[in-house]
């Protein structure tokens, strides 16, 4: 302060000098604004929705997290594959808890905890909400802006259908948590939500793939996103899906039934995919729908070192290549690798007791070591192996030989499963015909002979089981097939009845879940049988 | 012109007016003069005049007319004067003065209501001319000295049973009026307050004496000082004097020695390394174990604020936050401990307030220079005896043929190591210890000065400090320079200016303390290579480049961290009116650290180099405006504090770092790296704080004393709705001494007495800026296999984009907030030589944040909360004892003890039992007990004979265990707790609830003798009645059990000094610990050793001499005056001479973590002698 201003101020008078004191505080206060220290280290909430850029990267963000729900601990082969005890026999000795029945996999503890399903169910619902709040001009085209918020629906709805399918009842989430304050209250209890009824559930996520079809239109292979986002038919896929497993779960409920037939034509009419002629197409066709994104892909989680999303190809037990492949594909065998045992029902009663497969080309493209000559038999010493994870690239980063990327797409949804969903539907409304249609339409494309056997639900249930089994070996999807078609043929599954009852072929709730939710019950097969 | 003929002009003009004695007036006068205590009300008055060529004498009528002032003066002055011209509208009275007497040789001046003329000569002189003359009045001419003859200026001198006081000033001189049988009364802050009968005597030299009664005392209590008396909050103070002769590099550490209720628990020797300060007891629910999960409280160096959740992130180097200050520079050190003090640091009080304030100038005579000078030497502590080479081998065999089978001791599982005896790789002797450890030597310099005048003084100091640490390759290295100046303009404006500069830099050893991110804190504990768990064996062959790369001292490894730290400091001061002063106070500091790193290639598996580098700033804006009031109406005494405070941080932050091949030349991140091998970060944060404060004082007659505290804050780090708090506070005071029915009766053996009780709320803030936002995750790909050097960060090509599950937003997080009661007493007794201060307290605090897991269906794992309550309630007193004062012989003992009681008083979830740390968990709380309890198995016994096992009654099995069915003997038997005769984690593995992780009682004593020139110092603290956890030991023992030949490997200390558990009735007989039997592959083993058993709960007593010195003081003499100096003090001191414990089985019982840990990691608190030297002149 300066000799003057000091000056001045002794001498003015008294009121002048409260004024002043008055003054200097309330100059000083005056910038509340202060306290408003914004982030920007942080996207938040607040400041993320601003672009259709932003949207687009959430989405794709969303997709992420449904591609680490299905892959932490190769989960989606765990739920989908192993408790069938089709083909694989796996030589794990943890993956073997499963095939005993028991779901309490050390090591691969993750697969009873549905958080990662949250993740991408929670996101996708915000991803809807905060992009409809968006204003259309930030986006090229309100169909950009639809399509972003009906890809969000389908990852939602998709994530509620697998809790479906491997929990049965769950919690439903419907609004978006952003803050603390809805999870915690007041008075320090966390709040808990109790499982639903599984139909609630599947209300629920019918109720998104709806909104994403209303939402997405068809695309076309070889367009971008094509079978790696969803598109219009990728919902329908997943509604023909929803709805068949709705319908198997309620007294075979025949309008959830047309409605999955109705879904299921919808793709096969529009959707611009076609099947893999295996016959014709042979190895090449085969490699390229493993890869992924081909002509009969409708939706899979995408693994590619084009775009840098990939992953090292190891034997560790986790894996999708761990679990399936084996020794020569690894430098030995591998302690992890199945048995494609000629014992196992995959092999016993798919493939060698069907005459109608001696020309099913599926069994030497599926798999090495298959005899191709010798029908039915694999070759000695079991060192048969699935080839559907086996598509790779050199890793250039590494030193290692051995060292390869996968390149092998996880197939969630493809159009012969559309077909045999079809043919399903049909049959359990008792369109015989309808139903030998499309699972001749698949047999034929693989060489295999047209059915011949009865018209009869349980000739039917066979059929279009094995049918998916041998079709889809590996992807995850005969453990939801034998719950949905009830197929526990004697004397290999001698699935309890108490279990049955008890709902056993669901999956029990970690018990680290079930701790911090008060709310939450253990599946009733399971009480008593998680502690770790 | 002379003194009588003033008296006489007086008598003739003023008299009518005049009520009281006209010498009382001129005397009044003249001591106003002197001491320039001039009043300013109404100087405002408006005045009109007109005059031509008129006489002075009819323009002071006619101003005396307009105005309620008076003129003084004396004939002969009017003689000299000229007419005076002059033509003024209403303007200001002292405008028109200074237009008067602008011609004139004389000068006025203004005192009360009066107008008193005076020479232009220099007053000093004018009085001293005429003193002799004025045989009317009787005015005695003082000086006064301190016991070292230095003049004590701004000392208050007062008649006694009159209104007549003046001040000292800058020579110690002062004038006052008073007759033969008056008494003066001499008082001064820090001295002993003297009276003296005047006498004949009229000029009389007055020594003070340094008071010994801390009662005296100024505290500061937060933008006020008080005499320690009028305070009623719960202070400790520490004056430089009990600092100046301990060399230490922070004050921290003396802390515990010199006050009560104040633990500074510290987990590391390494010089410079954090302490830290826990006033009260600890709050923090946070669980870290790294010295961060302590509460701290709030430091006020010189008025400006720093919390420790200011400096997260930044003080990454575990360096003492008091390490930036230079204890030479420091004056005092008030530690508010209850809530009614801090309640004006409001937000930040929460865990207690540590106030210090550094030196200031002062007005000399002449400029004095002071120099420091300390030299000090640290041997190197006593070691872990290790065994090395033949004897390590030797007593390794010898447990291999005592403990296995045959079959072992002849198969693989035997480990090479030992086996090999001829291989040249394992046949070495090499004493790791003796590589990491030296002797450390220190060197402290120091020089200040300061000079300057009442008006205008200075005083800069600039510090040198080099610690070097007993460990190779650590210590400490620190510039300092704090400078300040202050100015007096005018009467009524103070102005005081200060700079510190601060450059640190911090040898780490071998650590990299490169963090990616700058979340989390470097710990140095951990990269400390001398854990004697740790060390390899004697026995392995070491390349030299590996000897020096473990010494931390390669040529080709670079590891700087270096911190600066620039403080910028205005203080200014006006009076308004009377009794009312506007302060402002603001300020700028400016914090860098850099950490360079290198590790070169030969040092690295992968055979490339590390290279890293990482800056911090940080730029803290903070001011203070406020306004202080005093007020004394008869006995009623008013003083009132309302202000305005601001303070803003912003925080810049970044790192680079890169690995790959290429030549260890280059030791920076350049195009050495491809672009892909290199990562970094830079991070923009900021956050800050409003408040509003005000304190309001009242006492009646200064025995009844009433104080309300109140803080109203807002901070950026809250929610809109939330941010916003109010902390209030009042207390209330009686000295209950100044009762007539005391001091009638017993004041001769107790002088002082005071009740203090008080009651307060305080908050805390905590560190993270954007705690209530909710985030977003970029580049997220959802890859959760390896993928070698592919980064997945995106779906189909896009960038992935998702919530950070790991935290969520809670837009009304707030305030941690403390509620504290006080109940306090100072007593002092027998002439003051006994001061006793006693307080209890109960402080509850709650909201604290606390990591909570949340439900999975919402996707996020766990977040924080204001969730947690912790109360600690208890009792201490500090006792000072003047036992001597004799003749030359002055001994002083003093003494502090405290009782703190801590427990959880909420916890989520209905206080659902809380077990932190991972898996079955280490630690826990749980409502109603002591915060940290460790998750333990009770050691029930060392097993005899396998009959001891209790039998399930109905299966016949006899005990068994989860990790080996067969318990053998020797094995260390855990409490069956779920009594399934399994002993596992599930039903066995429990809080020990009665482990005791706070002492009974913590205290100190100290010891301070003078003799003549000599002096004596000795300061201990003490710590009785905690538990805690050999986890050293338990770490080292561990590794025998957990098969493998990692035992083998690592290095083996000398056991003899414990008993182990050898043949059956070791274990009834009391053995230290079950067998030691080194396990290898193949053989199951139960883990005897394992850490969470309560075998290795022992004592945590100890009391530790943290220093002892002696000195010599010549400020008089032959020596001094023929040196020109003006004192001289030599000393030498020893920092940590000695130490007792009750358990011999850790080596530093002191030395423990927050949940009750021992380290052990071998870096001890290390004895340090120094040598000093100061000189002044």
């Amino acid at each position: 302060m300066s000799n003057f201003k000091i000056n001045s101020i002794m001498k003015s008078n008294t009121k002048i000098k409260i004024l002043t004191i008055g003054l200097v505080l309330f100059a000083t206060m005056g910038c509340s604004d202060l306290l408003d220290q914004e982030p920007m280290n942080l996207a938040t909430p607040q400041n993320y929705w601003t672009s259709e850029s932003n949207a687009v990267s959430a989405l794709a963000g969303d997709y992420a997290l449904l591609k680490r729900a299905l892959t932490d601990q190769a989960a989606f082969l765990l739920w989908g594959e192993f408790p069938a005890r089709t083909f694989m026999n796996s030589q794990n000795s943890f993956i073997n808890y499963i095939e005993s029945g028991n779901y309490v996999v050390p090591y691969s503890e993750r697969t009873m905890d549905w958080t990662g399903l949250f993740k991408s169910a929670n996101w996708a619902l915000t991803i809807e909400t905060k992009v409809a709040a968006m204003p259309d001009n930030l986006f090229t085209s309100i169909d950009e802006k639809n399509r972003i918020i009906g890809e969000a629906a389908f990852i939602r709805s998709l994530s509620y259908f697998y809790m479906a399918r491997v929990w049965g009842d769950v919690p439903i989430v419907r609004e978006v948590i952003e803050t603390a304050d809805q999870l915690v209250d007041d008075n320090g209890y966390t709040i808990g939500k109790k499982r639903e009824d599984e139909f609630l559930v599947l209300d629920y996520a019918l109720e998104a793939v709806n909104k994403s079809i209303a939402l997405l239109n068809y695309s076309s292979p070889g367009s971008p996103r094509w079978a790696i986002q969803a598109n219009k038919a990728s919902a329908e896929a997943l509604k023909a899906h929803i709805t068949l497993w709705y319908a198997s779960r309620n007294n075979n409920n025949a309008d959830m039934v047309n409605q999955s037939i109705a879904a299921a034509s919808s793709v096969i009419n529009n959707s611009n995919a076609s099947l893999i002629d295996y016959v014709n197409e042979g190895v090449a066709g085969f490699d390229n729908m493993c890869k992924g994104a081909s002509k009969t892909g409708l939706f899979e989680i995408n693994i590619s070192t084009d775009t840098n999303e990939s992953y090292r190809i190891t034997s560790a037990g986790g894996t999708p290549t761990g679990l399936t492949l084996s020794g020569p594909f690894f430098s030995t065998l591998s302690g992890n690798r199945p048995l494609i045992d000629p014992a196992y029902y995959g092999p016993a009663k798919i493939i060698k007791a069907d005459p109608g497969r001696a020309n099913d080309v599926r069994r030497i493209l599926f798999f090495d070591g298959y005899n191709p000559t010798l029908a039915y038999t694999v070759n000695p010493p079991n060192t048969a192996y699935l080839l559907k994870y086996s598509q790779k690239s050199k890793d250039a980063t590494s030193i290692d030989p051995l060292a390869y990327f996968s390149e092998s797409n996880i197939l969630i949804f493809r159009l012969a499963d559309v077909y045999l969903l079809r043919a399903e539907g049909n049959m359990r409304l008792g369109n015989w015909d309808n139903a030998i249609t499309d699972i001749n339409m698949v047999r034929s494309k693989a060489g295999a002979a047209n059915y011949t056997g009865a018209k009869t639900l349980v000739a039917l249930t066979k059929c279009i089981f094995d049918e998916r089994a041998l079709e889809f070996v590996g992807e995850g999807q005969s453990a939801f097939d034998r719950i949905r078609l009830n197929y526990y043929p004697s004397p290999e599954f001698p699935l309890e009845v108490a279990r049955q009852a008890a709902n056993g072929y669901f999956w029990p709730v970690h018990p680290n879940v079930i701790t911090a939710d008060s709310a939450l019950i253990q599946t009733e097969w399971w009480v008593g049988k998680t502690t770790t | 012109m002379n003194f009588n003929s003033i008296l006489r002009a007086l008598a003739i003009v003023r008299r009518s007016k005049f009520e009281r004695s006209l010498k009382m007036r001129i005397t009044t006068v003249l001591l106003i003069v002197a001491t320039m205590q001039v009043g300013a009300s109404g100087l405002a008055q408006k005045v009109s005049l007109k005059f031509k060529n008129d006489k002075l004498l009819t323009v002071f009528r006619e101003i005396e007319k307009q105005t309620n002032y008076s003129f003084v003066y004396g004939k002969e002055q009017l003689a000299q004067t000229k007419n005076v011209n002059l033509s003024v509208q209403n303007e200001n009275l002292e405008t028109v003065l200074d237009l008067v007497f602008k011609d004139q040789p004389i000068a006025y001046i203004i005192s009360g209501n009066h107008i008193v003329l005076k020479g232009k000569k220099k007053y000093q002189d004018f009085v001293s001319e005429n003193l002799n003359v004025i045989s009317p009045v009787n005015i005695i001419k003082g000086k006064i000295e301190d016991e070292k003859g230095n003049p004590v200026s701004g000392a208050n001198v007062s008649v006694k049973g009159s209104n007549v006081s003046v001040q000292s000033d800058a020579n110690g001189d002062f004038f006052i009026e008073a007759n033969d049988n008056d008494v003066l009364i001499i008082s001064f802050t820090g001295y002993t307050t003297r009276e003296i009968k005047v006498g004949s005597q009229k000029e009389i030299k007055i020594n003070l004496k340094q008071a010994q009664n801390q009662l005296d005392d100024i505290v500061v209590i937060g933008y006020q000082k008080v005499h320690k008396k009028e305070a009623n909050a719960a202070i400790a103070s520490i004056s430089s004097k009990e600092l100046e002769s301990i060399p230490v590099i922070s004050v921290s550490s003396l802390l515990s020695s010199l006050t009560s209720g104040v633990q500074v628990p510290s987990q590391s020797g390494a010089p410079g390394s954090r302490n830290n300060v826990v006033i009260r007891g600890n709050t923090n629910v946070s669980g870290a174990s790294d010295g961060t999960g302590l509460s701290s409280p709030l430091y006020v160096i010189d008025g400006i604020q720093t919390s420790l959740e200011d400096l997260v992130g930044f003080n990454s180097s575990n360096t003492d936050f008091l390490a930036s200050l230079n204890p030479n520079d420091i004056e005092s050190i008030d530690i508010l401990k209850d809530a009614s003090a801090a309640a004006i640091y409001g937000s930040r009080g929460a865990n207690g307030v540590i106030i210090i304030t550094t030196k200031k100038g002062g007005a000399l005579s002449s400029p004095e220079f002071n120099f420091t000078l300390n030299s000090g030497f640290t041997p190197i502590p006593p070691l872990v005896p290790m065994l090395v080479g033949a004897a390590e081998r030797r007593a390794k065999m010898d447990m291999i043929y005592k403990h296995w089978q045959s079959k072992y001791q002849q198969g693989p599982e035997m480990p090479m190591i030992l086996s090999d005896s001829l291989n040249p790789a394992f046949n070495n002797n090499m004493d790791y210890q003796k590589l990491f450890y030296r002797n450390g030597f220190s060197n402290k310099y120091n020089l200040s000065m300061r000079g300057g005048s009442e008006f205008s003084n200075y005083r800069i100091s600039l510090g040198y400090d080099n610690v070097e640490g007993v460990v190779q390759n650590t210590g400490f290295k620190r510039y300092t320079l704090a400078a300040n100046t202050n100015a007096k303009v005018g009467k009524r404006f103070e102005n005081q200016f200060r700079v510190g500069l601060t450059l640190t830099e911090n040898k780490t050893g071998q650590g990299n303390p490169y963090i990616y991110g700058s979340s989390s804190n470097f710990d140095f504990n951990s990269t400390v290579p001398t854990d004697p768990s740790n060390l390899n064996s004697s026995l392995f062959y070491v390349s030299e480049a590996k000897i020096a790369s473990l010494r931390g001292n390669l040529s080709s490894k670079l590891n700087t961290d270096k911190a600066n730290q620039a403080t910028f400091s205005n203080y200014s001061k006006l009076d308004i009116i009377n009794g009312l002063t506007l302060n402002t106070q603001f300020n700028f500091v400016y914090n860098v650290q850099k950490k360079n790193y290198y590790e070169p290639s030969i040092l690295r598996d992968n055979g490339d180099g590390f290279a890293s580098y990482s800056i911090y700033t940080r730029k803290n804006f903070s001011s203070d405006v406020y306004v202080n009031y005093y007020k004394k109406i008869k006995e009623h005494n008013i003083s009132a504090v309302f202000g305005f405070k601001t303070d803003y941080n912003n925080y810049e932050d970044m790192g680079v770092a890169a690995s790959g091949f290429g030549p260890d030349a280059v030791k920076v991140v350049n195009d050495r790296y491809r672009m892909d091998q290199i990562g970094g970060y830079s991070s923009i944060e900021s956050n800050s704080l409003m408040s509003i404060f005000g304190r309001l004082g009242y006492n009646y007659n200064k025995k009844y004393s009433i104080d309300f505290a109140f803080s109203r804050d807002g901070s950026s780090r809250f929610g809109e709705d939330v941010r916003f708090a109010n902390f209030p506070s009042v207390s209330v005071g009686w000295i209950f001494s100044d009762e007539s029915f005391i001091k009638n009766n017993i004041s001769h053996i107790l002088n002082y007495g005071k009740f203090r009780a008080s009651y307060g709320v305080n908050g805390k803030q905590f560190s993270e800026n954007a705690l209530r936002y909710s985030a977003y995750s970029m580049g997220f790909g959802g890859n959760v296999y390896s993928s070698n050097n592919m980064n997945v960060g995106s779906y189909g090509g896009v960038t992935g984009v998702v919530p950070n599950y790991n935290t969520i937003g809670k837009p009304n997080l707030s305030w941690e907030n403390t509620e504290q009661w006080n109940l306090g007493a100072d007593l002092a007794f027998f002439k003051n030589r006994l001061n006793v201060t006693f307080d209890a307290y109960n402080k509850k605090t709650d909201n604290l944040l606390f990591t909570i897991p949340y439900p999975a269906y919402s996707g996020y794992s766990s977040g924080k909360d204001n969730l947690v309550g912790v109360m600690n309630y208890g009792w201490e007193s500090m006792v000072k004892w003047r036992v001597l004062p004799i003749g030359n012989w002055d001994l002083e003992l003093s003494g502090g003890i405290s009782q703190n009681k801590n427990y959880v008083t909420k916890l989520p979830n209905g206080n659902r039992d809380f077990y932190g740390g991972g898996g079955s968990g280490t630690y826990g709380y749980v409502v109603g007990l002591p915060l940290n309890l460790p998750v333990m198995y009770h050691t029930a016994y060392i097993l005899d004979y396998v009959s001891q096992l209790p039998v399930n009654p109905f299966t016949g099995q006899v005990l068994k265990s989860k990790w080996d069915s067969t318990l053998d003997p020797g094995y260390p038997i855990f409490t069956d707790y779920n009594g399934d005769y399994n002993i596992d984690e599930a039903g066995d593995l429990k809080l020990n609830t009665k482990f005791k992780p706070t002492p009974d009682f913590i205290g100190s004593f100290n010891i301070n003798l003078k003799y003549k020139g000599w002096y004596f110092q000795a300061y201990s603290y003490f710590s009785f009645g905690s538990d805690i956890i050999n986890t050293s030991t338990s770490r080292y023992m561990n590794k025998y059990t957990r098969g493998g030949s990692d035992w083998a490997e690592k290095g083996l200390a000398d056991l003899s000094g414990y008993t182990f558990w050898e043949k059956p009735g070791d274990g009834a007989a009391g053995v230290d610990y079950p067998s030691l039997y080194p396990i290898t592959t193949g053989m199951t083993s139960y883990y005897n050793f394992r850490e969470n058993q309560d075998l290795w709960v022992v004592s945590g007593d100890y009391w530790k001499v943290s220093n002892v010195s002696i000195g010599y003081t010549l400020d008089k003499g032959p020596i001094v005056e023929q040196l020109h100096i003006a004192r001289a003090r030599l000393y030498s001191s020893i920092l940590n001479p000695y130490q007792w414990q009750r358990s011999n089985k850790v080596t530093d019982a002191s030395q423990v973590n927050e949940q009750g840990r021992t380290l052990g990691n071998g870096y001890p608190q290390s004895k340090t002698i120094t040598l000093g030297l100061d000189v002044k002149f």
